[in-house]
């Protein structure tokens, strides 16, 4: 029996719907989360590459700088993944679970372990392509899991259990979600790029961009920055994408979707309209 | 075999069996079992279980767990200290745009 069988209406679109909803309806001390550990590593990152691209001493301090950049990765895949963790318990229609200092440790030591070596598996998994959808969704899977409980092999074999399973075809929605993050980032550079003209002409006020020129877009920072901005509008989405995944997948064997829809009949909770919505 | 309604706690033979262990097969009581991570284990099987998992813990795995965290933290700080190899080896011309721009005027 897999996830298809329990819910009929249940496609690749509208999977994506449900996570724009959740994500619309979230409050915002949810969304908090996200922003905690993704904010100061985008904002070291953006650092780091105007001082590698142009710092005149950077050569001198880049092992420190990539020191900082690393704890800064690490320190973001931990607050998405307590994130996801919340997440997963709205989903479900229950209270999210206290964070104790050994289930804390736990979601350390599991995104320490094993996200670090997606930075090198997902681009290398890009260049031969085939296993690129498993591989990319096995690290989803490692943050959308990372807050349950389980040590690392149990975290693991249920990232890569659930890499395979869901509903639609995995390469199908990666397609459809990597579109539209090419969209928003073709908007994001459109709006980075005509703000500035907008701000001179309405306000009359001018800025280090309008004094550059157009050409201040070729920038290797201006493109990052474009890149970063891009990550941080699509990825909650992305994160919220797989962590319903997982929770259709998992509930094939615990029954947790058909408890949340239960729950949300006694008392319908702020997230399950969303999970609702989706049954045909 | 005997459906559940028919049979008899292992333990309490007068009583109707309530449930069936999922671990050892045999059929107990509602005294008898407890709910156990979404499953429900007869005392035997649930005690076997814990002492297992009590077993399994050793003095040197503590250290294995942050050995694999530093691990972690070291690829992390590679993956970027090769970033920022590349950036530095790549021309400021082209970080500045500057490329660009002489190529465009060059082409007009």
């Amino acid at each position: 029996m897999n996830a298809s069988n329990r819910q009929p209406g249940m496609g690749l679109f509208e999977l994506v719907e449900q996570a724009v909803h959740l994500l619309r309806s979230a409050p915002l001390p949810l969304l908090a989360l996200y922003a905690v550990g993704t904010l100061p590593f985008l904002l070291a990152f953006l650092y780091f590459w105007a001082d590698m691209s142009r710092g005149a001493f950077a050569r001198d301090h880049a092992a420190l700088g990539a020191a900082g950049m690393g704890l800064l990765f690490l320190w973001m895949k931990c607050w998405h993944a307590v994130f996801a963790a919340a997440l997963r318990s709205r989903i479900a229609g229950q209270a999210a679970r206290p964070w104790s200092v050994r289930r804390a440790a736990r979601l350390a030591l599991t995104q320490m372990a094993l996200q670090p070596s997606g930075l090198f598996a997902v681009p290398l998994a890009l260049v031969t392509i085939f296993p690129f959808v498993w591989v990319y969704s096995f690290y989803q899977n490692l943050t959308a899991v990372g807050g349950e409980a389980g040590g690392l092999r149990d975290t693991c074999k249920t990232a890569a259990t659930q890499a395979g399973f869901g509903p639609g075809p995995g390469f199908l929605l990666l397609a459809v979600l990597f579109l539209f993050a090419f969209l928003v980032w073709l908007n994001t550079f459109v709006a980075m790029a005509a703000l500035p003209d907008l701000l001179k002409t309405l306000f009359g006020v001018d800025t280090a961009f309008t004094q550059a020129g157009r050409h201040s877009v070729l920038n290797t920072t201006y493109l990052a920055c474009s890149f970063a901005l891009t990550y941080l509008f699509v990825d909650p989405l992305i994160k919220t994408v797989f962590v319903l995944r997982c929770f259709y997948g998992q509930s094939v064997r615990s029954g947790d979707d058909l408890k949340a829809e239960l729950a949300g009949l006694r008392s319908p909770s702020p997230a399950a309209p969303a999970l609702l919505a989706s049954r045909p | 075999m005997l459906s559940l309604a028919q049979q008899h706690c292992l333990n309490h033979p007068a009583r109707e069996a309530a449930a069936q262990c999922p671990q050892c097969r045999q059929f107990f009581c509602r005294e008898c079992i407890t709910e156990h991570d979404d499953r429900i284990l007869c005392a035997v099987c649930l005690r076997r279980l814990s002492l297992s998992a009590g077993a399994r813990r050793h003095p040197l795995r503590a250290l294995g767990r942050a050995a694999l965290g530093l691990g972690g933290l070291f690829t992390a700080v590679l993956f970027f200290y090769w970033v920022g190899q590349i950036l530095l080896s790549i021309p400021a011309s082209y970080h500045d745009g500057t490329l660009w721009q002489s190529f465009w005027s060059s082409a007009q």
